[in-house]
């Protein structure tokens, strides 16, 4: 291959990729927005959207109803999560809430190493493994699938809070709880389609990236922290800088990975991503922090 | 005239596009309470934050007792001699009564990590002068039978007395207060008003009085200076300030000020 | 009332009694209101009756407490000791952590990292160039002291949830650099053959001494943290916990304050490392990872951070379970892999009932009123 074909590849992995982080962080964003917490157990999220998933297919469904289906029961389950670990504390300082996450993030990891062990699983390609070609080089079509359905999810979950009144409800009561409720939203509602929402997107996103990038019980934390890193690039509340940070993050990991060696790749990404949420800690498109 | 305390030339703070403060000098004179009054969100709170290293001026100059203190981090500016109270009470609630004013006096201190692990003697003696003095400010704000008591579980008047036993414990030069009388009744700002009377003759050089409670700051006031909009729109005695067309437009209301002046009128007690 | 709850209210009352702690600490901080009692560190409240039985109490917890100590020593027992020295050394990096988490109020979730600079040091100076054990916990140490300095400043800077992931990215960064660099720390095959710790001619190489050393250091800690906590120093960071604005008016250095005891709880799971380095004689990535940060988190939150005695609580409540866990699990497969939802399990229920940890054990608030209303109606 030649270096700028050797790059292609690089970036078409990284983008792909990249928009995964990116559903994690637009995840993270819902649920940051209508609740101020970060949810440590959405990484996790992603993990069980790729393993059900596997276990259907594994099962003989037809690979279109497994991702629905997995779709459908991280749905649950996350909302199982908002109602067990969030709900009940309410009211409480955020720091106890994010770490109730991060015991819910264990269960799930530790459930999912109960059911499934610590076994590598796959999902077969969606649409095969003959690379499409574009012009001299070869795309995997999983990483067409990977970018398309999530760039296809962004698009929904803009339209959804740009036109449809329960998506402006629930901005209503990102910026103020209190005046969303005299207008009768009900905010623990709002918090409980959030969790709703960013669970579905996410679990869509672990499913697509599954048939690349095995899935493992403990892959759910490195989601969560590259999808926080993704959503604080681009900026904490700005969805579509969650998306657009993820890209880069994906894509920076990606490079790091071809060029510099597997190993280092994660600690590259890592730092890189440090060094922004250090420097601007609003992120590209971020507004300043919620005055709490 | 005696040489100013505490001085600002040309303070502006601006945050993005708004002017929260914009060409504000002012002096404080040894001996006297100033207070600072305007309608809401005039930038008198931004002031005092200034004032005290929380916010950094976009420019302009505050002058502490001879020496130039803009741009110095809180704690400097602290142990130099200027404490403050808060708008919005910020107390340490988890921690005692005695607890929150022996912090106010952790500039007096001088035991240090080290010092503290291996717990040198001196440090004992330390501790114990600390508590004793603590006592003291207790005392004087009245809190004392209250010393042992978690700080959230005082009352909200009692909690304003001692955030300002806190403030005095460091023995500063000047004592900035933002707000002292909100959410008291009437005895507790009479209470008060006669004690921040007392302070820039028994306990400080200087006070100065952020203050919505138009009676309070008329009683206890040598000189009134008034921010509307971020900047400095009256100066004075408060018998002046209070006829000051430009003050009364600020406030847009006659309101508040007959509610100083009906009351003068009445022939109260007023500062002599 | 009903007997079952009769029983289990008076049992969880005697238990409280026993429950050790300074006074005034871990009493519950709802109570309160114009009008309440002071606690009981007003000498005002506490009849003579009263304080003697506080202090024959303490006695016969302290009492209690050394047996159970000593029972790994007296026993002579491999397994003992080897359990006892894992609590030791996981209860010291939880002491530590519960200074910088429970007083200061800071996150960090990659703590992990200094405890294991502190095993490498050792393991790569002893193994490497013979170094006396001393030395290399002692240069181990002021690495740490160094990196914590520098990662320190930046990261204290930030605050709540940002604070927490650059830790624990900076935690990752770390593990990253212990996996790869392997002319140093060779991966992930780790390094063999730590001799035991050894203090002149004194050689800690049985299990007992060993875990006697650890013990000891154990005290060390705990001592060093209590110290810390009532002084002028320890004040400040409870300040600043509670509002780093009124701290700093009130003349407290805050960027200072907390960067010194990021440092100093850095340095103590540093010494706690280079211990497991001696005790294990074996040393490589996988315990130093994100994985072990996360757990600290879970047995400063279970334990309590609001006293010294709650992390060790923590320590030793997860350490007895995972291994219980582990020996169990070679029989039953099943149970193996049942200590991480044991965990998160525990740490959501903690945090939602008793948010002091398990060391200000009280019944839950809402339980409580509902046991004392049937006690008075009904008993």
């Amino acid at each position: 291959m030649s270096p700028a074909e050797q790059l292609l590849q690089y970036l078409i992995t990284g983008i792909s990729v990249g928009m995964v982080y990116g559903l994690v962080g637009l995840g993270l964003t819902i649920v940051y927005n209508a609740t101020g917490i970060i949810n440590f157990a959405q990484g996790e999220f992603a993990m069980l959207g790729g393993m059900v998933a596997v276990v259907l297919h594994a099962a003989g469904m037809p690979l279109w109803a497994t991702v629905i289906l997995a779709v459908a029961a991280v749905t649950v389950i996350a909302l199982g999560v908002e109602r067990l670990a969030v709900y009940p504390l309410r009211g409480r300082p955020i720091m106890t809430i994010i770490i109730a996450t991060i015991g819910a993030s264990l269960v799930l990891q530790g459930g999912a190493k109960l059911v499934w062990g610590a076994q590598a699983v796959k999902l077969p390609s969606f649409s095969g493994d003959t690379p499409i070609r574009l012009g001299s080089a070869g795309v995997d079509p999983q990483r067409i699938w990977m970018v398309g359905l999530a760039a296809l999810a962004v698009l929904l979950v803009q339209l959804f809070f740009s036109y449809t009144l329960v998506g402006k409800a629930m901005r209503a009561s990102a910026l103020s709880r209190s005046a969303a409720r005299l207008c009768g939203i009900s905010s623990d509602g709002m918090v409980r389609l959030a969790f709703a929402m960013s669970g579905a997107l996410v679990a869509l996103g672990g499913a697509v990236v599954t048939p690349v990038e095995l899935m493992r019980y403990s892959q759910g934390a490195q989601y969560t922290l590259t999808g926080f890193l993704a959503a604080v690039v681009g900026g904490l509340g700005s969805g579509m800088g969650a998306v657009v940070g993820g890209v880069a993050l994906g894509t920076v990991e990606s490079l790091a990975k071809g060029y510099i060696s597997s190993g280092w790749s994660k600690a590259i990404a890592l730092g890189v991503a440090l060094a922004l949420l250090w420097l601007r800690p609003q992120g590209l498109f971020g507004r300043r922090e919620r005055q709490r | 005239m005696a040489e100013p305390v505490l001085s600002t030339s040309g303070l502006t703070k601006a945050f993005g596009g708004l002017l929260a403060l914009s060409d504000v000098s002012l002096t404080v004179r040894p001996g006297e309470a100033l207070g600072i009054i305007g309608p809401n969100g005039a930038g008198k709170t931004t002031l005092f934050n200034v004032i005290t290293g929380a916010l950094l001026p976009t420019a302009g100059e505050v002058a502490f007792a001879g020496r130039t203190i803009t741009g110095r981090p809180v704690h400097e500016i602290a142990r130099l001699g200027i404490a403050r109270t808060f708008q919005n009470i910020r107390l340490f609630r988890e921690m005692t009564v005695i607890e929150n004013v022996i912090v106010g006096r952790h500039s007096r201190g001088r035991t240090g990590f080290v010092g503290a692990i291996l717990h040198l003697p001196g440090m004992r003696r330390e501790e114990r002068a600390l508590r004793e003095r603590a006592r003291a400010y207790l005392d004087l704000m009245g809190l004392a039978d209250h010393a042992e008591r978690p700080a959230g579980s005082l009352t909200t008047g009692q909690q304003r007395l001692l955030e300002i036993a806190r403030a005095l414990a460091s023995e500063p030069t000047v004592l900035l207060l933002d707000e002292p009388a909100a959410g008291l009744n009437t005895r507790e700002t009479e209470a008060l008003s006669a004690l921040i009377r007392r302070l820039p003759v028994e306990h400080v050089r200087a006070v100065g009085l952020i203050e919505h409670d138009m009676r309070l700051v008329m009683d206890a006031s040598d000189r009134v200076v008034v921010i509307d909009r971020g900047r400095k729109i009256a100066e004075g005695a408060p018998a002046d300030v209070q006829r000051n067309p430009d003050v009364i437009a600020a406030y847009l209301g006659a309101d508040f000020l007959a509610q100083a002046t009906g009351r003068a009128a009445n022939g109260e007690v007023r500062r002599s | 009332m009903n007997p079952t709850r009769a029983v289990a209210l008076r049992a969880y009352r005697a238990a409280s009694v026993l429950r050790p702690g300074r006074p005034g600490r871990t009493t519950d901080r709802r109570a309160g209101g114009a009008g309440t009692p002071p606690r009981n560190g007003g000498s005002l409240m506490t009849a003579p009756g009263q304080a003697r039985r506080t202090k024959a109490v303490r006695i016969a917890g302290g009492v209690l407490l050394a047996a159970i100590v000593a029972v790994p020593i007296v026993t002579r027992s491999g397994y003992l000791a080897g359990t006892g020295s894992q609590i030791g050394i996981n209860a010291i990096i939880a002491v530590a952590l519960g200074l910088l988490m429970g007083y200061a109020g800071q996150v960090s979730l990659g703590h992990a990292a200094f405890y294991g600079l502190g095993a490498y040091s050792t393991a790569i100076l002893t193994t490497r160039l013979d170094a006396p054990p001393l030395l290399a916990m002692l240069a181990g140490v002021l690495l740490t002291a160094l990196v914590a300095t520098l990662v320190g400043a930046p990261a204290l800077r930030l605050h709540g949830h940002y604070l927490a992931m650059f830790t624990l990215g900076l935690g990752i960064i770390a593990q990253v650099i212990m996996e790869q660099v392997r002319s140093l720390t060779n991966g992930f095959d780790g390094i063999a053959g730590v001799p035991p710790f050894r203090l002149w001619i004194v050689s800690f190489q049985s299990d007992a001494l060993s875990y006697g050393l650890i013990v000891a250091a154990l005290a060390g800690t705990m001592i060093v943290a209590r110290n810390l906590v009532h002084s002028r120093p320890g004040r400040a960071l409870r300040a600043l916990h509670e509002s780093e604005e009124a701290a700093g008016a009130c003349g407290v250095d805050v960027a200072r304050a907390k960067l010194k005891v990021f440092v100093l709880s850095a340095v103590l799971a540093s010494v706690a490392g280079s211990l497991y380095a001696h005790t294990i004689g074996f040393v490589s990535p996988d315990p130093f990872g994100f994985r072990f940060s996360v757990e600290l988190v879970v047995m400063i939150v279970v334990g309590g951070s609001a006293n010294v005695w709650g992390p060790v609580a923590g320590a030793a409540l997860f350490t007895l379970l995972h291994q219980f866990l582990r020996d169990a699990g070679q029989r039953v497969e099943f149970l193996d892999n049942l200590d991480t939802v044991l965990f998160g399990a525990a740490l959501v229920v903690v945090v939602v009932f008793w948010p002091k940890g398990l060391v200000s054990l009280r019944l839950p608030a809402r339980l409580r009123l509902r046991a004392r209303r049937a006690e008075e109606g009904g008993a």
